[in-house]
């Protein structure tokens, strides 16, 4: 661009400033660019747009990821926020049995409570690992949260399927009709008593940790598949991995040899449960003989990678590697899971896999935050990070965190997988 | 310059004034949403209305600050360097003047 005091007078644009000239033209006392008037806007718009294009290409996910850094490398102000939070809103049991939070579906309402209290467990459980400045409170956050995940009311959507109680199926004799399935509730919960036992190795919470660990490996040890129910008929890998973690992390804090149900569980996963076409987890599979009959799914992959992290670091790589090689994209910097593989464009949203937006879950790219934390996967936990900072809603008020777009279970789920350990941190 | 009328200098350079009143609007907008659902737990009522019909009302607020907080983390950060440019441009090259604006073989969008 040329600079000139005053544009040409010579050059055709010149005429219409002619036609223009009842309106009295200002002596400019700037330097301007030289050029035609017309030009000279369209360079202002031009500089607007390119200006604009900058700042939306640049700006957004930087200023969305800021705090991953410092979650990734254990943030202990958001993290003592989030905490607070729920804290807050899992003093008791009742607190989330509400009428309002009640649904047309018994069933989903109740495995959403029960999510809730068991990720917040598993949060505060992870953070007493983590920070030795807030282990007690956090243990005593952690306590609060496993007696209400015990509470009748909260397990209680179970029991109309299997039409008995999970707690009360653990104590049923070895080998008896009732001593089957249920590792939906069982093998979260189980994970959840075992970290809490990591930390304390006598509580009030050990008989009930001990009793279902080993209705668990009973189970896994009992079934022709390797696999355990969740509910009568259904059989879900993901579930199954938790129960996994539930072992692994029990054997740890009682310093015991890891059950053989652990290894055939294991096993089972890596031949039957996982696709080998894409590497990742089927959803579900058959009780007779653990065909798929469901297609592999990122959300379930992600979380089995969560959990797994607990029990065999080299499993849950793979499922972690499957999800970053086949599902993971980023979009102007924010990282998302797309929820099904490659050429399934008829995927629907499910009530495990959440909202898809075009393709993209939401359970997948938030359980694969806390998947890539314990993978040590720094860009794929800052890019996803972004994502969940963006569609989450972060609020920070009076000392709490809260993310608005997710409610409470959103709120349990991010914490639990932001304060993930290293994979293999509790089996050396 | 001296000479220039306010009003005739201000009405050919609304465009970074535009703007920045449109992001700033925006982030207010995503202030008050953001409390409100937030406050409300309207993630928990949308997330606890299962299968049924969610109320209109949280629904309405939910995609409200989904649309709000889009274009304030998406596009304000645009609409402010290019407003920014704008004033740069105004700073370096002058104020656009009236007669550009009626000019009708200038640029369109160069109001």
């Amino acid at each position: 661009m040329v600079i000139a005091e005053r544009p040409q007078p010579e050059l055709a644009w010149n005429d219409l400033e002619v036609k223009n000239s009842a309106a009295p033209r200002p002596p400019s006392s700037h330097k301007t660019f030289g050029g035609p008037a017309r030009h000279r806007g369209s360079t202002r718009a031009l500089v607007a747009l390119l200006a604009f294009v900058l700042g939306f290409a640049t700006v957004p996910h930087r200023v969305m990821e800021r705090e991953a850094s410092t979650w990734f490398d254990g943030n202990p102000t958001k993290a003592d926020a989030l905490s607070a939070n729920l804290a807050r809103h899992t003093a008791s049991a009742t607190e989330l049995l509400t009428p309002s939070g009640v649904t047309s579906s018994f069933r989903f309402d109740g495995e959403r409570v029960f999510a809730t209290y068991v990720m917040s467990a598993m949060g505060f459980g992870q953070l007493a690992l983590d920070r030795a400045d807030v282990r007690e409170l956090s243990l005593a956050r952690m306590e609060t949260c496993l007696e209400a995940m015990l509470d009748p009311r909260v397990r209680e959507f179970g029991d109309r399927k299997w039409g008995e109680d999970a707690l009360a199926s653990v104590a049923s004799a070895p080998g008896s009709p009732s001593d089957r399935g249920h590792v939906g509730f069982l093998g979260y919960a189980g994970l959840a008593l075992a970290l809490h036992r990591l930390h304390e190795q006598t509580s009030r919470f050990v008989d009930r940790e001990e009793a279902i660990v080993g209705a668990i490996a009973r189970r896994i040890e009992a079934s022709p598949t390797g696999f355990v129910e969740t509910y009568p008929g259904e059989v879900y890998p993901a579930d199954n991995s938790a129960a996994l973690a539930a072992l692994a992390v029990h054997a740890r804090a009682t310093s015991r040899p890891a059950p053989a149900a652990l290894d055939r569980g294991l096993r089972a996963l890596a031949q039957k449960g996982i696709d080998p076409a894409t590497g990742l987890l089927f959803h579900a599979l058959s009780v007779t003989d653990a065909s798929p009959r469901d297609e592999a799914r990122a959300s379930g992959t992600a979380l089995a990678a969560y959990f797994l992290s607990f029990a065999d670091a080299a499993t849950s790589r793979s499922l972690f590697d499957a999800l970053e090689r086949g599902q993971f994209r980023t979009v102007l910097g924010f990282g998302g899971m797309m929820e099904y593989a490659r050429g399934h464009r008829d995927a629907h949203a499910s009530v495990d896999a959440g909202p898809l937006f075009l393709g993209f879950g939401v359970a997948a790219s938030g359980y694969a935050i806390g998947a890539s934390r314990a993978h040590g996967d720094r860009d794929t936990f800052t890019a996803l990070y972004a994502t969940a900072h963006l569609f989450g809603a972060p609020l920070d008020e009076n000392g709490t965190r809260t993310y608005a777009m997710g409610g409470l279970l959103g709120d349990a789920i991010l914490f639990a997988m932001l304060t993930t350990p290293r994979a293999g941190r509790l089996l050396e | 310059m001296s000479d220039v009328q306010p009003t005739t200098a201000l009405r050919a350079n609304r465009r970074p004034v535009v703007l920045t009143t449109l992001s700033v609007v925006c982030l207010a907008i995503h202030y008050v949403l953001l409390r409100a659902m937030a406050h409300g737990h309207i993630a928990d009522i949308l997330l606890g209305s299962g299968d049924r019909t969610p109320p209109a009302r949280a629904t309405a607020l939910a995609l409200g600050l989904v649309i709000v907080r889009f274009v304030s983390v998406m596009l304000v950060p645009g609409f402010l360097l290019a407003a920014a440019a704008e004033v740069a441009a105004y700073l370096l090259v002058g104020p656009k003047r009236e007669h550009e604006l009626d000019d009708p073989l200038a640029d369109g969008g160069d109001d």
